[in-house]
């Protein structure tokens, strides 16, 4: 017998009633708070993006593709926000910043947002969002994870290695990294050094700094090339009817070189 | 229970023998049919209150609680003894519905408890206490130490009662600089959970020491709202806090059933209070259950007659009661296999 007659609920009851994410008991696990959370449509103009975040480049190429799948689809999944600390009426984006580009692209003027309530969770969140990326300067990895166990002071590097499948040594060094000093590391940065062996070196060299000045300045035929001119990069061939692949050189390239590369084989295939 | 000259006079008690139940409402209570009912009549050789021709033949209390008794969940199979009605909305009806209950779990057998922690009195003015008497409450026996023996009166079979009424209100700023005083209730009371099969708290509507302090000692609690847009408001704050307090107190929460009283069929907002208990709340709520307002249970307090003594036979506060007793029955009593296992164990 249906003694209970249901009616559909207004936006403002909705607002009212619905229970906040239940960031309180459930601290161990931040992903299930976040996917308990219900999302809300948020004016895209209110969204900017966290504050603690590194800078972000973005492939025009790639976010028109997302952008056109917005398009016909939709934001399929909901985006990470917290309230901005400093300004009440702002989200920062914890996680999906090339999901509102491209939303902003395909002209939504709102997106689905899961809003956060605890900061320090947001930071956590943002930090392992961060580590994830693709094509991160070991710096950057270092200094993520070095920020991850300043921001959680409960959080070993092992349990580190557990929350991320990374291996012990791999996070131990990447922490190294990023405790080089400040100009060793912009300098890094800035010519883009990713290869690990000669980060070692620098690790290792009680002059880092002169070690990178030098070799810039320095002729090809010292110890530290970092950057030498012609090498092989990848060989292709056909052996006995199967493709072999000999790609030791590409671990050498630059990032923006890795990208030419792989526009060049899009183009060629 | 003391000889209590304070009230010596109890024209109220008086108002309870004169009315019994009928077969109809045992069978009701028991969930058997009225045949069965009438067979164990038969048998037991039970005499009705009025042997006139009445069609409503209705029988006392102490038989009503025998029969109805043979068909109740044992006590013993039961998690959850000691119950809160808390909310921090006032007005919502906790005390009307912890009335109904308390007395119609004594109708079924059990040996009952109500304890006023309301120091405006209501439940204790609905059990017969007449509130301006001077008579000792909660406060005494946690504050004065006195042993809940002397405080509790038995207001009619089955159901014992610990009163309340305005100094009770002294109670709180003691509570404050004693020490362990979110224990003070579970200290003072601990015992009485053998002596009794349920032990049902009012309180009043605050978040206070005294309600956190009864939030320690219960089981279960029953959170009454009405089918309204501010009381489920008020119900994700009230849920959020006690989370708060269980997880500061390292306190594993007590279990929650939402009652949605007042309900309306005629209203929107009613409907929409209903969807949205569904939609957020449902793992609380008795599912596709309302109290719905009506008349009579708005005179059951104020007569201070539970439901089954005076009801009509297709009475719908009495069904809505009946189904809240019976689903919070059901949903604690222990699964017997485990039980078992454990009293192997031990």
């Amino acid at each position: 017998m249906a003694k209970v007659k249901y009616k559909e609920i207004s936006e403002k009851l909705e607002k009212l009633a619905a229970p906040a994410p239940d960031s309180l008991t459930q601290r161990g696990s931040i992903y299930s708070s976040v996917n308990m959370a219900e999302y809300y449509n948020i004016d895209v103009d209110k969204l900017i993006p966290f504050s603690k975040q590194a800078r972000r480049i973005f492939d025009e190429q790639e976010l028109q593709g997302l952008a056109d799948s917005i398009k016909q689809h939709g934001v399929r999944q909901p985006l990470t926000i917290i309230k901005s600390p400093n300004n009440n009426s702002i989200y920062e984006i914890v996680s999906g910043e090339r999901r509102l580009r491209a939303a902003r692209l395909a002209g939504l003027t709102q997106v689905p947002c899961i809003i956060l309530s605890d900061y320090e969770a947001a930071e956590e969140i943002a930090l392992i969002e961060n580590l994830q990326r693709k094509d991160l300067h070991p710096v950057e990895i270092g200094n993520a994870l070095k920020e991850l166990l300043t921001v959680r002071k409960n959080l070993t590097q092992q349990e580190i290695c557990k929350k991320l499948g990374l291996r012990k040594q791999y996070v131990s060094e990447m922490v190294q990294y990023a405790e080089l000093p400040k100009e060793v590391k912009d300098e890094v940065l800035k010519h883009n050094i990713t290869s690990r062996d000669i980060l070692r070196k620098l690790l290792k060299s009680p002059v880092p700094l002169e070690v990178i000045k030098q070799s810039y300045h320095a002729d090809p035929q010292k110890e530290l090339p970092i950057k030498t001119s012609n090498r092989s990069i990848l060989r292709v061939f056909l052996k006995e009817g199967s493709i072999k692949v000999q790609a030791n050189g590409i671990k050498l390239l630059s990032r923006q070189e890795k990208e030419e590369l792989k526009s060049i084989l899009d183009s060629v295939i | 229970m003391s000889d209590n000259p304070l009230f010596s006079e109890r024209p109220f008690l008086k108002t309870f023998s004169a009315n019994g139940v009928t077969q109809k409402i045992m069978s009701e209570l028991a969930r058997v049919n009225p045949s069965t009912i009438n067979k164990l009549v038969a048998a037991g050789g039970y005499k009705p209150l009025d042997e006139g021709v009445n069609k409503n033949i209705r029988y006392n209390l102490e038989d009503t609680r025998r029969i109805i008794a043979k068909f109740s969940p044992p006590a013993e199979s039961m998690r959850s003894k000691v119950w809160a009605f808390y909310n921090f909305k006032g007005g919502v009806g906790k005390t009307t519905i912890c009335f109904e209950v308390a007395t119609h779990l004594a109708l079924m057998g059990y040996r009952v408890l109500a304890i006023d922690a309301d120091p405006q009195a209501h439940l204790s003015t609905a059990l017969g206490f007449d509130t301006g008497q001077n008579y000792p409450t909660l406060y005494d026996v946690i504050v004065g130490e006195l042993s809940p023996n002397d405080v509790i009166e038995n207001v009619y079979p089955g159901l014992d009662c610990l009163p309340s009424n305005l100094s009770l209100t002294r109670l709180e700023p003691e509570i404050d600089k004693m020490p362990r005083r979110e224990e003070r209730v579970s200290i003072a009371l601990e015992y009485l959970r053998e002596k009794y099969d349920f032990i049902i708290f009012d309180c009043n509507p605050t978040i206070s020491h005294l309600n956190m302090n009864i939030i320690n000692f219960s089981d279960l609690l029953p959170i009454v709202v009405e089918t309204q847009i501010f009381a489920i408001n008020g119900l994700k704050l009230l849920l959020a806090d006690l989370q708060r307090f269980c997880k500061r107190m390292l306190l594993e929460m007590p279990r929650i059933i939402v009652v949605p009283n007042k309900y309306e069929e005629r209203t929107a907002s009613s409907g929409e209070a209903m969807a949205l208990l569904r939609k957020y709340y449902s793992q609380y709520t008795i599912p596709d259950f309302a109290i719905r307002k009506s008349a009579e249970i708005e005179s059951s307090t104020k007569l201070s007659l539970p439901l089954a003594l005076f009801c009509r036979s297709n009475s719908i506060a009495f069904e809505d009661i009946k189904e809240v007793i019976h689903y919070i029955l059901d949903q604690n009593l222990v699964d017997p296999k485990s039980a078992a296992a454990d009293l192997k164990k031990i």
